[in-house]
């Protein structure tokens, strides 16, 4: 008997605990909750915020990315293929249009000299942030024209710096003697489908 | 018999007495908008720097002058408002732009009473049904820095702050936060102020 008691007593006591807790709320919708005593009134807000569409690059190894460089300029290299740095993209997007969707595309800034292959592909995607996987997997050769890195996307933020957002593997092939030349860069823009 | 008649008369009367609350106006004076100046400018971090108020709207609730059906005496808005009833501001908004979310609070004892003096506030603390007339800002489920997050759903709106008797321009502040997810350019939404009365019993 005094245990149930003391069981009542204790479902009471957690029930006050969750009342104690529980916010306060009313049925704005119905007029009857408010109708006796009461009132409802309403006014007219609106919020204004810009669009925005902006990337930044982050080089793992190398130095501060931002700029959107990847190689020294007039980096030489004289043979060989090998993997170039990687890569970190971030960006912000929000669109003028809630329906427009925007691309991630890559050019060099020069032409690429005879016999230099550069490719590049996304490798790793992060999961922080707010954006879809719409990295494009399978290598590409980059060159003065966009090569699209990232499918169209929508809305979304990556979080910012180092592994976050999308990994970009370049893999650099050289069968001649030449050298990227002077300034040469990589470019990477966000431009609306 | 009489007896019995006597007794439920006087029952009926003291139920009606209770359940009677009078008729009092809500008016909202202001109202803000929100205005990002710019967007974030850093790459990769969700654009969801807060926005304040461009102002403060003031809520005022006093009671309505009546006029005696019989005698047709009127009773002033002050006279009314000596009878202090317990009200409680819930809000909630309609059409709140996706990805947005919007908090409001005020402080404890904002606005004024009103009447600013009254009999009731000269009561010994016995009489005072309901205490001071003081305005209590809701703490339960609000931010450390007093903020309740508002929803976008009537039928749960929100318990901001509540009030004993009659209180004019209780400022009450706004805060929007934003994200990517917010669509770009102007959204118009609209804010509702419910109020409710309970009589003491």
């Amino acid at each position: 008997m005094s245990k149930n008691i003391k069981n009542i007593m204790f479902c009471s006591f957690l029930l006050t605990a969750f009342l104690g807790v529980a916010q306060e709320t009313a049925n704005g919708s119905d007029v009857n909750s408010f109708i006796i005593g009461g009132g409802q009134e309403f006014t007219e807000s609106s919020v204004f915020v810009n669009s925005v569409a902006i990337l930044d690059v982050y080089t793992i190894g190398g130095g501060g990315g931002g700029g959107g460089t990847v190689f020294e300029a007039g980096m030489p290299f004289s043979a060989g293929a090998g993997a170039m740095p990687e890569v970190w993209l971030n960006y912000t997007y929000r669109p003028i249009d809630p329906n427009d969707e925007s691309e991630i595309f890559v050019r060099s800034s020069h032409p690429i000299p005879a016999g230099i292959d550069i490719e590049a592909r996304v490798i790793e995607v992060s999961s922080g942030g707010d954006f879809v996987d719409r990295g494009e997997n399978g290598n590409f050769s980059i060159d003065e024209n966009n090569g699209k890195i990232v499918k169209s996307f929508g809305a979304g933020y990556t979080d910012d710096g180092e592994t976050n957002g999308y990994k970009i593997e370049y893999t650099f092939s050289n069968s001649g003697t030449e050298s990227l030349p002077a300034g040469f860069s990589i470019i990477y823009e966000i431009i609306k489908k | 018999m009489k007896r019995y008649l006597y007794s439920i008369l006087f029952l009926v009367t003291l139920q009606y007495a209770n359940g009677q609350v009078q008729d009092g106006t809500l008016v909202i004076t202001g109202s803000p908008s929100f205005s990002q100046s710019a967007a974030t400018q850093e790459a990769g971090l969700d654009d969801s720097e807060n926005i304040i108020g461009s102002l403060d709207p003031l809520v005022t609730f006093i009671l309505n002058e009546t006029i005696n059906p019989v005698t047709g005496d009127t009773t002033s808005r002050e006279q009314n408002c000596e009878t202090v009833y317990l009200y409680k501001v819930f809000m909630h908004t309609s059409n709140m732009p996706a990805g947005t979310i919007i908090k409001a609070k005020t402080f404890d004892n904002s606005g004024s009473r009103f009447p600013l003096v009254s009999n009731y506030d000269g009561l010994p603390p016995s009489g005072k049904y309901f205490g001071d007339r003081d305005l209590v800002a809701e703490t339960n489920g609000a931010d450390i820095d007093g903020f309740i997050t508002i929803p976008d759903d009537g039928t749960v709106a929100i318990k901001v702050f509540e009030f004993k008797g009659c209180r004019e321009d209780i400022p009450v502040e706004f805060r929007v936060t934003p994200s990517v997810g917010t669509p770009s350019g102007t959204s118009n939404f609209q804010v509702y102020y419910t109020i409710t009365a309970e009589p003491f019993s």
